[in-house]
């Protein structure tokens, strides 16, 4: 007589830790697909005043940014006051890029090519007829033009309404650039570095934070 | 032997594969080149190069404009083979690849991207440059025609070499002009 084989003496399978383990793995699946893995994007860094900050396209030094007020040329007139915010350009690239303005809308600023075009928000903001006019100067000439592997000084200004409080600083959120093919063009260009947070919506990679105080130049 | 001789051309295709171009080669315009004095015909129009010379400032009909860096000023003439054309603003390509846009600084109606350039007959104007003394050594100019709103494959350009060797370039980059007149000769502001 032989027992009938298997069933009685086999010790029971432990059905429980594999089925644990299941669970587990596909909670972690659904998690992972859900976007719950992902890396929180850091806060970006905080520069201030002085400080260098490398675009990849251009390297850049935030210089000054200072309130100065022109007298009017008849006594009736309100004084002219302007906000100039200095910066140091380096153009990095192998051809002349253009000085630019600061995107007008922020659902476009994913697209900027230009220097200006990098400081995706400018904190805080101005009426549209302040301006900001942005040009590059040396020798008391103006330009559009950022040759490359030539340092520029870049001038952003805003003309300030009388009524208009002058803050006490200015903050710029600054994008970079990378030498790559773009999503519809398959030629490399300089891009702005983007993430694609919903279908077709693009949005700047906040490179730093750079905090420059205002300083009030007396009229002479 | 069948063995081998798919072996060498397998071999063969995945040699060819790095001969491939880029985007940016395949985008790129089709170069006729030449150097000083030549007349460079790309089929579309035609281009040579007379004179190139520095100068720390450039007079123009309105304004004596100082430079940051240096001035490169290429006298240069044009003309066009069946219809009148407008050149581009001229790029000045470097030894290293580097590419220099003709400077926005200096505005005249001298500028060779400012008149049409007629089938016919030469049309002589300047592209000025601002660029750092050490972009002269090897330095070649680039003209070409606009872009168009419809992208053109295999648009014309003109490369000229400036024939500056590193002792011209020194020479050049040492002794530029104090200003380098724009203005047609007798004419007054």
């Amino acid at each position: 007589m032989t027992a009938p084989s298997g069933e009685h003496d086999r010790p029971k399978r432990p059905v429980v830790v594999p089925v644990i383990g299941l669970v587990l793995a596909t909670a972690a699946g659904v998690t992972a697909l859900l976007g719950g893995l992902n890396e929180v994007p850091d806060a970006p860094p905080q520069l201030a005043k002085g400080a260098v900050l490398d675009q990849g396209q251009f390297k850049t030094r935030f210089v000054d940014a200072v309130v100065s007020t022109q007298r009017a040329p008849q006594p009736a007139e309100p004084d002219r006051r302007f906000l100039e915010v200095t910066f140091d350009v380096t153009n990095q690239g192998e051809r002349t890029a253009a000085v630019g303005i600061p995107p007008q809308r922020p659902e476009s600023a994913f697209s900027g090519t230009t220097f200006a075009g990098s400081l995706v928000k400018i904190t805080p903001g101005f009426a549209p007829e302040s301006g900001p006019f942005v040009f590059a100067l040396s020798e008391g000439v103006e330009s559009r033009q950022l040759h490359p592997g030539v340092a520029t000084t870049v001038v952003l200004r805003y003309r300030l309404e009388p009524e208009v409080k002058v803050p006490d600083k200015i903050v710029f959120d600054v994008a970079g650039f990378e030498y790559t093919a773009g999503f519809q063009d398959p030629d490399l260009n300089w891009r702005m570095v983007s993430t694609e947070e919903a279908e077709n919506t693009f949005v700047p990679e906040v490179k730093a934070q750079v905090t420059l105080p205002v300083t009030v130049r007396e009229p002479v | 032997m069948a063995v081998v001789t798919g072996m060498v051309l397998i071999g063969a295709a995945v040699a060819l594969q790095t001969t491939g171009l880029t985007p940016n080669e395949i985008s790129a315009p089709v170069t006729s080149v030449g150097g000083m004095g030549e007349v460079v015909d790309t089929g579309r129009f035609s281009v040579r190069v007379d004179a190139v010379e520095t100068a720390k400032a450039v007079e123009t009909e309105t304004k004596t404009v100082p430079a940051g860096q240096l001035f490169l000023v290429v006298s240069a003439a044009a003309t066009s083979a069946t219809e009148p054309v407008h050149l581009d603003k001229a790029r000045l390509l470097t030894a290293s690849g580097e590419i220099f846009d003709a400077t926005d600084k200096v505005l005249s109606s001298r500028n060779l991207h400012e008149p049409w350039v007629q089938p016919g007959m030469w049309t002589s104007g300047y592209f000025v440059f601002e660029v750092p003394a050490s972009a002269l050594s090897g330095a070649r100019v680039v003209m070409s025609l606009p872009t168009q709103v419809i992208v053109e494959p295999y648009a014309p350009e003109a490369e000229i070499d400036l024939g500056l060797d590193a002792a011209a370039a020194k020479r050049l980059a040492a002794e530029p002009k104090d200003v380098y007149s724009l203005r047609k000769p007798g004419s007054t502001r």
